[in-house]
């Protein structure tokens, strides 16, 4: 690999610096490491960019091991044709962009994992339209005004979310993280090389890992397990199985007919892993409480009903309410009439 | 959102940031295309033809600004919002479908027919799905080409061309130089304007 030849006239040594943001040296002992490692690059967006709600939803379900969220910048491993690599994602709001780091050896993998880091930070969507159209529902409005921007985060690899939607089933995002920690610890893989982020060392568990055997050691329902198991098993099946569908009602249907998956889940998995704008959490336990008067728990179907003022943006209605809600400090969200899940 | 003429040309008037991404000039006098919010001298009117994709206008023989650098607008592909086939389509050219896949094989995993999927196409972009997946590839090359040190060669294999002679060519074709020349000049502007 050539070093990017120096063309600029007298060969400042200051005016390199500028163009390259590094000194010459640098960029020759750069060149010298693997071809494909730390490929950097900006991928716009259409402003604005709700960055902090976006890092903090990450932040908040990130893996030990797997992710981490360093610095307002947001790790992973990555694994792309039994190769690990290594991704961090931060912002550079001047340029309307994200800043990307991608490692991975595999060069003719870069326009894939481009796609996948643009759907992860859901990158193709048009705020202004979204925000203008939500913020007609008065409810709304003042969430809208808070967090202009806000965008619905997507999933770098469909099983993984998939996995962890069906682990955050009626469990807060605290419990459903330590559980997915566990999922690492006993599943996972150490990736053989070492990485840029001492942090990440391991990689999430492939659809192969999910044996019976090694489910039963992480303690969870066997309904539960079996979910898993299940999922796995689907994905191995059907390469095209986190294709986008014709449309949302297909998907659920397709996903619901998985075992243990309810409306809920599918909605989940609808919304990060299939990117469908329009996927909608009616029995989110959040929902129905926050959009509930005075500590009352507002039923699944009341919630359907608000929520359709809110088409085809239901995902994003879904994510403001999620965001306002944490913003609360929880003593506040005290409620007795909880219902038994 | 409808866009017409005298819309689009009040957009690049204004260089309004707001139809980034969603429309682009095609200058005929000089066979380059921009983004709105190009900082160049507005050209006349009847100069411009405006097209809802970067694809439709490469697809037409224009090549993308050294100023605005069209591959640096916000990608909004999957978001035209009107046909829900196209959008699922884009998201699959986006994840390499027509790198090595043929249309057809594209088409199927849609579940609709070659002939339909090119005319959903050519109504919401303007360009045949081959275009489309061929100025991905160019645009995300000339990315690499301002943003990287990347080879040329690490290059046409990151941005999805097959080899390096495609590569070239694509490029000798459109811009009239090879690549390492883009390279070159983007460095010089650059020092030009320190």
């Amino acid at each position: 690999m050539n070093a990017r030849p120096a063309r600029c006239g007298g060969a400042r040594p200051e005016c390199f610096q500028q163009l390259y943001e590094r000194p010459p040296g640098a960029l020759r002992r750069r060149a010298a490491t693997a071809a494909g490692y730390g490929i950097h690059l900006l991928l716009p967006y259409r402003p604005p960019y709700h960055w902090p709600a976006m890092l903090g939803f990450l932040a908040a379900r990130a893996m030990q091991h797997v992710e981490s969220v360093v610095d307002g910048r947001y790790r992973r491993s990555i694994e792309i044709d039994d190769v690990a690599g290594w991704i961090e994602i931060g912002h550079a709001p001047e340029k309307h962009a994200l800043a990307v780091s991608i490692h991975h050896p595999n060069l003719g993998a870069l326009p894939g994992m481009i796609a996948r880091i643009r759907r992860l930070f859901d990158l193709a969507s048009d705020p202004d339209a979204i925000d203008a159209a939500l913020a007609r529902d008065e409810r709304l409005a003042p969430l809208v005004a808070a967090r202009p921007g806000l965008r619905v985060p997507g999933a770098w690899s469909g099983f993984e979310t998939a996995i962890r939607a069906i682990l955050g089933q009626q469990i807060t995002v605290a419990a459903a993280t330590a559980l997915a920690n566990k999922l690492v610890a006993v599943l996972g893989r150490p990736s053989r090389s070492a990485g840029p982020f001492a942090e990440l060392t391991h990689l999430f568990p492939a659809a192969g890992c999910f044996t019976p055997a090694l489910l039963d050691q992480i303690g969870m329902p066997r309904a539960r397990r079996a979910a898993l198991a299940g999922l796995a098993a689907a994905s191995l099946a059907d390469p095209f199985l986190f294709d986008r569908k014709a449309d949302l009602e297909t998907a659920i249907a397709q996903l619901s007919a998985l075992p243990g998956l309810g409306p809920w889940t599918a909605h989940y998995i609808a919304m990060r892993v299939l990117r469908e704008n329009d996927a909608c959490l009616a029995s989110d336990i959040v929902l129905r409480r926050i959009l509930g008067a005075q500590g009352d728990y507002l039923s699944t179907a009341a919630v359907q009903a608000r929520a359709e003022a809110w088409r085809p943006w239901r995902a994003y209605a879904v994510m403001h309410l999620w965001a306002a809600d944490q913003a609360v400090p929880s003593q506040l969200k005290e409620s007795k009439n909880a219902p038994v899940l | 959102m409808e866009l017409s003429d005298p819309l689009c040309y009040q957009a690049v008037l204004a260089r309004d940031a707001r139809y980034d991404g969603v429309f682009f000039t095609c200058v005929t006098s000089t066979r380059i295309y921009c983004r709105p919010i190009c900082p160049a001298r507005p050209p006349k009117i009847t100069n411009c033809r405006f097209v809802p994709s970067a694809a439709a206008a490469q697809e037409a023989g224009f090549r993308a600004c050294l100023r605005c650098r069209p591959e640096s607008a916000p990608d909004l592909g999957a978001w035209r919002g009107t046909s829900a086939s196209v959008s699922r389509a884009l998201a699959l050219i986006e994840a390499g479908a027509l790198d090595e896949g043929k249309v057809e094989t594209l088409a199927e995993r849609l579940g609709m027919g070659e002939r339909h999927l090119r005319r959903l196409f050519s109504q919401h972009l303007g360009a045949t799905p081959i275009a489309v997946a061929q100025t991905r590839r160019m645009n995300l090359a000339m990315q690499l080409i301002h943003q990287t040190d990347l080879s040329m060669t690490d290059i046409a294999l990151a941005s999805g061309f097959g080899s390096l002679r495609r590569f070239n060519e694509c490029f000798q074709q459109l811009y009239e130089r090879p690549p390492g020349a883009l390279r070159r000049r983007a460095a010089r502007m650059f020092s030009a304007a320190l």
